[in-house]
């Protein structure tokens, strides 16, 4: 009895083990898998010599390429003809077209070019017209007329006009107005269509100037078309209408592109190119690339087949839009996109001996979201196509997922060995994770940027403890003080600026500081002082945290602050004031409207530093670094680190080299690059426009009174004093996410007068102390 | 034969406790022996548990709110289960709708608590209507018993259920014999109905004693991680732990505290095994 009592134990904790064990995944199944080979390679070819921009691509009767573009900087305009692997250009400069602005442009099959844009007329004027070049690239200048333009309109939009100019100057102006067009598109029998700035679609006899109304659409409603072979595909909000090219007649509706709309919805456009561009196979099939990748679609077929994957190729840069797309040789497609100022051709060609899946995956985590850190992912993927490259927000905005929660599921998923490889630790609870040996050691990363490009050794060194940096932010930002001497003076020290503010405020000068509302305050303050307030014992001094209560508090009841600031929303998350690049040239333009007498706020990019610089030449003023102590702080951004348990360390010091790298620091974004090579760069940039027109800015105010200012020229002495200020900076401000949540928090009911300051500082010291004891 | 059935029987549940408790907890008592990159530090954690800070507090806390609530929740829901007994149908009536806490979502409980219990809540409208002064009852002293409330609102009606059982289970001839006897209704209940709840009673404290510890579910919706001190429980504790990755702490702590109530269950049994 005994004896089957031990056999029965051992049987259940045995298929308790197997059970166990069954849980995991077979790691061995997945080495001896098959390697399935074959896929689209992406590949960046030579745009055609001279050309920098693409107005319009086509493809030819014979198969070639055809592209009309320009040089950005010289603004010589050229035709392209390529061979039929879209290789080897054939360019022609064109005459000068004469135009002021381009609005839109197609390529025909037999290779003649459409141009629509206002063009300068004898008597300097500038008039909306249409320049057709013809294969032998004769220019042909046309007017035309929308057959139904709407009179009441017209007339209304003469009696706005002529308000404000001259009968002649508002009559070219109308005349404009009411024949814009937005886009157009030859189809394979050579009609054109035209989309107006109604939404309206129209046909036009190409060699009468006539048109007829097409299709029409509700105002805004009609955001893109295109038109391949005999087909036109209208892209709304809703989804996507075909029609017949040649009888109008709508078409049966396609439910997987009427889907795939609504799923990738078009946001933004410009420069005569779009979020989606489209292709045709055949009269029936069609390939389009957008965001996600590029797509074969068969006409009312139940799915559209993925070509390539939008994740290992620059597609997925969201900031890039769409010239156009064609296939080039058999199974090749040729991409013309616009990225930055300039335009990009990009040739898909499938590679027999390619991986058909990417097997190695770099997964990088942030808690927010930032277009610095998905560009630099883009550059990533561009140079390691052979990896693909997974981001997770911990909080996308959509869930309502707090910090806190985020980074629990994070810490879960670290523990389980299946954490992600890079860490951007913004918001995180960094120390604590260095401290658990979670992160590595990427002083080897730094090291090599430094020797490369050279790096602001002061923000490194605050990082490097015993030689060792287990994380850098690759951005930082400094707290600035902007206004007449005295206030700058003043701002010192935080019971000085409050003494100076109640004086202002007391001579009724109108407004003193930004309108930024009381989490605003708290945090402008809470960056400018919170560096001083670490005692010793790591712990915070009650002193500090008293004089920074008061001064904010002082600081909001000055005057206008009980009220819903202008810009309080941007202080509901730390992105959006690091999208406007800082929010110190925002305060600085509000104090030349007159809305505030002293500016203060994060200064993030040498641009901003220029405009500041603009406005004190035009209304007076001296800046200074904020700081209220002895420190000079600084907010650190993008900070990155690699996590310990990563089985790619190679691949994340790779990212983390392209992240710190002089590429990625030249990108205009929030903050100064860490990188003095991209520094130089931004500053260079800047300093070799003196050669360039004078720039004016311009602001109404709400009388209508117009304020302007010349934009500064810097000079090598501002870079210079902008470089000493940064090569001062030697403290981060606290960025525990915890401390600085108790602080405002607490603070917020303080300045709301919820509380007294007593009850205040008790409430923040116990919680403080309470979290650094744990 | 019979006990080879009966082994059958538990081995569902006997596995999944083992999968989703026994196992992960024995992970734990390794892990409390090692630091968070796997190697061993003896009594290292041990010893940094005991000397925090923030665990004495949520220590402390915690064994107050146990002392407190545990005896408050024991006596008045025995009270009302006596009660109820003897009102017939209405008493069935108020069983049920003392269960209907136990059916609200802990978020709405916790919107009713800021509804009530906030700066500007009902009750400080209600003290003003009165002309007196209003408290803050989130952020003073005053949290803890909002707490004490909550858990006994909340586990009342379960816990009156349970008595009811207990109490339904004594043969009705004893009573008829007492009282022919000339027992009182105290005699009675001293010496018949108390006795006769002793092995019940064992399970409602160790019922009442874990959900104790289930309270912090509240007590962080209403404050989240570091709520008012008196209401800082050993769960904040382990949760914002959890946080900063310090699981070696968090094995730890959990080790003493399966340990306390270990211990705690094990005297309860011997005490009651002793007087049988």
């Amino acid at each position: 009895m005994k004896k089957r009592k031990r056999n029965l134990a051992v049987l259940v904790i045995l298929i308790l083990i197997a059970g166990l064990t069954g849980c995991g995944t077979s790691s061995k199944e997945e080495e001896t898998e098959t390697t399935v080979q074959g896929r689209l390679v992406e590949e960046e070819v030579e745009m055609p010599q001279g050309m920098t921009n693409i107005f319009a691509m086509g493809k030819l009767e014979d198969g070639s390429i055809e592209i009309f573009g320009n040089d950005y900087n010289t603004g010589k305009n050229y035709i392209a003809i390529s061979g039929k692997e879209g290789e080897s250009w054939q360019v022609t400069e064109l005459e000068d077209l004469n135009y002021s602005y381009i609005s839109a442009a197609s390529v025909a099959e037999n290779g003649s070019v459409a141009i629509f844009g206002s063009f300068r007329q004898e008597d300097n004027s500038a008039k909306m017209a249409l320049k057709i070049i013809s294969p032998e690239k004769e220019i042909t200048y046309l007017n035309y007329e929308f057959p139904d333009t709407d009179d009441s309109q017209l007339n209304q939009n003469m009696a706005n006009i002529q308000k404000d100019l001259g009968k002649e100057e508002a009559e070219t102006q109308i005349y404009n107005m009411n024949h814009g067009v937005e886009q157009c598109a030859y189809d394979s029998s050579g009609n054109l269509f035209i989309k107006d700035i109604q939404g309206n679609i129209y046909k036009m006899n190409i060699s009468t100037g006539e048109m007829e109304k097409f299709c029409g659409f509700e105002q805004g409603e009609l955001q893109y078309f295109a038109v391949e072979g005999k087909r036109l595909y209208a892209i709304t909000q809703k989804g996507v209408s075909i029609y017949s090219t040649e009888d109008g007649s709508e078409l049966p509706k396609d439910h997987v592109l009427i889907q795939m709309i609504k799923e990738n919805p078009l946001t933004s456009w410009g420069y005569g190119c779009f979020e989606i561009a489209f292709t045709q196979k055949d009269d029936r099939n069609l390939v389009y690339v957008n965001h996600q990748g590029l797509f074969y679609h068969q006409e009312q077929g139940s799915i559209s087949e993925q070509l390539l994957d939008a994740n290992n190729s620059y597609l997925c840069d969201n900031t890039i839009s769409f010239h156009g797309i064609e296939s080039v040789g058999e199974a090749g497609y040729l991409v013309g996109i616009h990225m930055g100022e300039t335009s990009k051709l990009l040739k898909y060609t499938y590679d027999e001996n390619a991986e058909a899946v990417v097997k190695k995956q770099l997964n990088i985590y942030a808690l927010e979201d930032s277009e610095l850190l998905r560009q630099v992912v883009s550059k990533y993927r561009i140079q390691y196509p052979d990896v693909l490259v997974q981001v997770t927000i911990g909080m996308d905005g959509n869930s309502g997922i707090t910090a806190e929660e985020a980074i629990r599921t994070l810490n879960t998923e670290i523990m389980a060995g299946k954490g992600p490889d890079v860490l951007v630790l913004d918001g995180m609870p960094v120390e604590s994770y260095i401290q658990k040996g979670m992160l590595v050691d990427i002083s080897p990363v730094l090291e090599k940027v430094e020797k490369e490009d050279g790096l602001f050794i002061n923000i490194k060194e605050v990082y490097t403890k015993n030689g060792k940096a287990y994380s850098m932010p690759s951005r930082f930002l400094m707290e600035v003080v902007e206004g007449e001497e005295k206030a700058v003076t003043a701002a010192s020290t935080l019971p000085e600026l409050a003494a100076y503010a109640k004086k202002l405020a007391q001579g009724g000068n109108g407004g003193i500081f930004p309108e930024i509302g009381a989490k605003g305050i708290l945090m402008e303050l809470y960056q400018a002082d919170s560096v001083n307030w670490l005692g010793e014992d790591g712990t915070i001094q009650e002193e500090s945290l008293k004089n920074y209560l008061e001064a904010a508090r002082t600081i909001y009841n000055v005057e206008r602050f009980s009220a819903q600031g202008a810009y309080e929303e941007f202080y509901e998350s730390f992105e959006s004031v690091c999208e406007i690049g800082g929010t110190a040239q925002v305060y600085v333009v509000d104090r030349l409207t007159g809305w505030n007498q002293i500016a203060f706020g994060t200064l993030g990019s040498v641009s901003g530093y220029r405009e500041m610089l603009s406005i004190e030449a035009k209304i007076g003023g001296i800046n200074e670094l904020w700081n209220t102590g002895e420190q000079k702080s600084f907010l650190p951004y993008l900070m990155m680190g690699i996590v310990s348990t990563t089985e790619k360390q190679q691949e994340a010091e790779d990212f983390l080299k392209i992240m710190f790298s002089k590429e990625c620091g030249e990108i205009s974004g929030c903050g100064f690059p860490v990188n003095r090579a991209a520094y130089n760069s931004q500053c260079d940039v800047l300093l070799s426009r003196e050669d360039t027109a004078k720039e004016t800015t311009s602001y109404t105010l709400g009388d209508g009174t117009e304020i302007s200012y010349e934009t500064l020229k810097l000079s090598k002495d501002n870079i210079k004093q902008l470089t000493s200020k940064i090569e001062s900076l030697n403290e981060a401000v606290i960025t525990d996410r915890v401390i600085q949540d108790f602080v405002l928090e607490e603070g917020m009911k303080y300045l709301k007068q919820e509380q007294s300051l007593e009850e205040t500082v008790t409430e923040i010291m116990q919680k403080v102390n309470l979290y650094l004891a744990e | 034969m019979k006990s080879k059935k009966g082994i059958l029987f538990i081995l569902p549940g006997l596995s999944g406790v083992m999968v989703f408790y026994l196992i992960p907890f024995l992970d734990v008592a390794v892990r409390s022996f090692q630091k968070i990159d796997g190697k061993f530090c003896g009594f290292d954690n041990y010893q940094k548990v005991l000397e925090n800070k923030a665990f004495h507090l949520a220590v402390e806390n915690t064994i107050y709110f146990v002392l407190v609530c545990l005896p408050l929740l024991l006596v008045l829901s025995l009270l009302a289960a006596v009660i109820l007994q003897r009102t017939g149908s209405l008493g069935k009536l108020c069983k049920s709708a003392y269960l209907i806490p136990l059916a609200v979502p802990a978020a709405g409980v916790v919107l009713l608590w800021k509804l009530i219990f906030d700066n500007h809540g009902m009750l400080n409208q209600l003290l003003l209507w009165l002309g007196q002064n209003t408290v803050d009852y989130m952020n003073t002293n005053a949290s803890f018993y909002v707490l004490v409330f909550s858990y006994i609102w909340k586990n009342l009606g379960y816990t009156v259920v349970l008595w009811s059982a207990g109490l339904s289970v004594i043969p009705e001839n004893i009573y008829e014999a007492a009282w022919v006897d000339g027992a009182g209704k105290l005699r009675t209940f001293l010496s018949i109905t108390l006795p006769n709840l002793k092995q019940t009673a064992f399970t409602i404290v160790v019922i009442s004693f874990l959900n104790s510890f289930k309270v912090f579910r509240e007590a962080y919706l209403v404050a989240g991680n570091y709520p008012q001190q008196s209401i800082y429980m050993l769960q904040h504790l382990f949760n914002n732990w959890f946080r900063e990755l310090d699981m070696d702490k968090m094995a730890a702590a959990a080790v003493l505290l399966f340990l306390v109530i270990l211990i705690f269950v094990y005297m309860l049994h011997r005490s009651w095994e002793e007087e049988h």
